[in-house]
């Protein structure tokens, strides 16, 4: 036999041939190696089957789906893509769809970044408010069991946490938020936070190391404007949100998990940025002096020092130093409330 | 009669290339979040056709014939037959605990985590029976009989079984996996065969096992004298000590340095061996594969994977192959002619379960 032109295997067994080719109007005969045909395909029939560009032409038969011819003579190959155009390989991108679609991937990552607060926003508005207390009052539950202890009770010192409800009423009437429920923890810890369900939690800490009480008025309008920018809803839907959109477009497991604290992060400083903002406006409409967040910020840091400044995409907080600056506000308005009230609110919680 | 010349031994080779790969790459992620997600059963398949035609046995190229609609189907199923009611068991055990019905909600808990233990297994079966029964050569289909249903359960008892022997049941139960499943591939209509045991992987095992027992009962004694009680000063703020937070470090990166060796030490036997056991009609298998350049591949392709945030999972899959093919060594003839197409059914659409246990990675 003159050199084969292609190979050829039926599709009943797993055998291979070596074959040559005749070609008429609209039939391709392929003929083996001992120069008789083996079959005739139609040629409307001849259907394409994965090959690599620039490398040889495989095809099928419509009617025998089963059965394989590759063709290895350039000449053959012409003669066919000529008379059956649509075997021609159909290539994926690219050298140069690599340039298109790295544009085009970004442009989609940065779409899904700057989509995802809003997204988050979106569907922790529709959250209904009895699931988000139910949940809250969980974790309220677990914090109260972390921080002050199993079966502590609550710091009630009268009448400085009456002067403490009263604060917080008026900073939450400033920021039209209702509903607020506020804790004080028996634990040393200088701080405060907002929970799901308007739980307001203060530590003993804060009320026994603050200078001030305009530096607590300061940390607990930052709370409330949490509260009132609907911050903290939508991270308890954003911690699972950005994950599952991540699973859903990217699909590696283990980076999801990467993605969401980085990006989760990010979007927590950007919080904790516009916290900030709006405790200083709230402050002033309830006519108190606003200086006092920076301050306690400043005075915290230099007893317990700053974190590098590296660390800060690690953080949920922007760096310090960052927001003592943004901080800084004339020193207008009043007193949160009058120095006896401030030491009833210094005893809420019992001393050891 | 067959005019070929007596096969010579089939040897398996890749030429995959970069650039239409990263393309692809490319394309999937962008359209995948255009779609939210949508996308990437057909992008998934774009790629898997790629490296199948890029793979060759005897210079001859695979072909992949599944779809994406058919993945997209299989996820589907899957949610509705098998996520959602699991989905339903899990808020059901957890109202019930709200409501202090500690005993229902532990009753259904358990159904939830039975179910939950005993699809992965399964999961795994279809979707190889799913991929082999889309894979041609010269035309004719790989396939897996069996539906997997006793794979899974094999597996989940083979778990529990991991558990309470500490671990020591773990090459036997590898070696009969493999036989299970590999007794039951076919190409066309000739299976393959699985002979052997798990004796020679015992003493590269029992190292890596006795070194990571030593660790695991070393640990508590290790944190109790490094976690000593932080120093506090008069003064009521207590100084952070920092070197309990080290220790924390220490001892993952101890652990990996130490035991990662001797775990891919014992792979490459688990390797070699079982491909050694593997034959096809005739044909036996030697895989030549060393620890050293086995742990290569291993951190290599973790590191590509990670630097990527994962999307260079394809480049890793090739990377594993280029390795499998250089040194994976089919050994003896058959004749092909003998070997004729398979009439098992197919499955008419692809793994939704293992979609579901982020299974699947080309």
């Amino acid at each position: 036999m003159a050199a084969p032109q292609g190979y050829f295997s039926d599709g009943l067994s797993a055998a291979r041939h070596a074959v040559r080719l005749r070609m008429d109007l609209r039939h391709l005969v392929i003929v083996g190696e001992d120069g008789l045909a083996l079959t005739i395909w139609s040629l409307a029939d001849l259907r394409p089957v994965d090959s690599v560009a620039g490398g040889e032409l495989r095809l099928s038969c419509a009617s025998v789906p089963d059965a394989r011819l590759t063709v290895t003579d350039p000449l053959a190959t012409a003669a066919l893509l000529a008379a059956a155009p649509a075997l021609q390989p159909k290539t994926g991108p690219g050298r140069r769809g690599v340039g298109v679609w790295a544009v085009a991937s970004v442009a989609a990552v940065g779409l899904l970044i700057l989509a995802l607060p809003i997204l988050g926003t979106a569907i922790a508005g529709m959250v209904p408010r009895s699931w988000e207390e139910a949940w809250g009052d969980r974790v309220y539950a677990q914090a109260s069991l972390l921080l002050a202890g199993p079966g502590a009770p609550e710091c009630r010192g009268s009448p400085g946490r009456e002067h403490l409800e009263r604060l917080l009423a008026r900073l939450a009437a400033a920021a039209g938020v209702d509903g607020l429920r506020l804790h004080v923890l028996a634990n040393d810890l200088p701080n405060a936070f907002a929970l799901p369900g308007r739980h307001v939690v203060v530590l003993g800490g804060l009320l026994t190391s603050a200078g001030t009480v305009n530096e607590v008025a300061g940390v607990l309008a930052h709370e409330v404007a949490h509260v009132a920018k609907g911050h903290v809803t939508r991270r308890m839907v954003q911690e699972h949100g950005i994950k599952l959109v991540w699973l859903a477009t990217i699909g590696a497991g283990t980076t999801g998990d990467l993605a969401q604290s980085l990006l989760g992060l990010s979007y927590s400083r950007d919080a904790e940025r516009e916290a900030d903002a709006e405790a200083i406006a709230l402050l002033a409409k309830a006519g108190i002096r606003s200086d006092g967040l920076g301050r306690f910020l400043e005075r915290i840091t230099r007893e317990q020092g700053d974190m590098p400044a590296f660390a800060t995409f690690l953080s949920t907080h922007p760096p310090t130093a960052e927001r003592v600056a943004s901080l800084a506000t004339p020193r207008t308005g009043k007193d949160a409330t009058s120095p006896d009230a401030w030491a009833a609110i210094k005893a809420v919680c019992p001393k050891k | 009669m067959t005019s070929e010349t007596p096969s010579a031994s089939p040897e398996f080779t890749t030429d995959v290339p970069t650039a239409p790969l990263v393309s692809l790459i490319l394309k999937n992620l962008a359209l995948a979040i255009l779609t939210l997600g949508i996308y990437r059963f057909w992008g998934k398949t774009h790629i898997r056709r790629l490296l199948w035609t890029h793979t060759l046995i005897q210079g001859e190229r695979l072909e992949y014939t599944g779809t994406g609609g058919e993945l997209f189907k299989g996820f589907l199923l899957v949610l509705v037959t098998v996520f959602i009611p699991l989905f339903l068991l899990n808020l059901g055990a957890r109202a019930l605990v709200e409501q202090e019905e500690i005993r229902a909600a532990g009753a259904v808990y358990s159904i939830f985590a039975a179910v939950a233990l005993y699809l992965p297994g399964v999961a795994i079966y279809r979707a190889a029976r799913y991929r082999l029964s889309r894979t041609r050569w010269r035309g004719v289909r790989f396939s897996l009989e069996g539906k997997g249903w006793a794979y899974g359960v094999r597996v989940m008892l083979f778990l529990l079984a991991l558990g309470l022997t500490l671990g020591l049941s773990y090459p036997v139960q590898r070696v009969n996996l493999w036989r299970q499943m590999w007794n039951r591939v076919h190409f066309g209509d000739k299976p393959f065969h699985f002979e052997g045991g798990a004796r020679s992987l015992y003493p590269r095992f029992l190292l890596a096992w006795v070194v990571g027992m030593a660790f695991l009962l070393g640990l508590p004694a290790f944190i109790a004298i490094t976690y000593a009680p932080t120093y506090e000063p008069p003064g009521g703020i207590p100084l952070v000590d920092t070197s309990p937070e080290m220790a924390l470090l220490l001892i993952p990166l101890l652990f990996i340095l130490l035991l990662l060796p001797l775990w891919i030490f014992y792979k490459a036997v688990e390797m070699r061996t079982l491909a050694g056991s593997l034959s096809f009609q005739g044909i036996r298998f030697t895989f030549d594969v060393r620890s050293w350049p086995l742990i290569r591949l291993l951190l290599g392709n973790l590191l590509l994977v990670l630097m990527t945030l994962g999307l260079g999972g394809p480049f890793a899959t090739v990377r594993s192959l280029q390795f499998v093919c250089a040194r994976l060594r089919p050994v003896g003839e058959t004749d092909f002619a003998a070997i004729a197409q398979g009439a098992q059914p197919a499955p008419a659409s692809g793994e939704g379960l293992a979609e579901m246990f982020d299974s699947v990675d080309i």
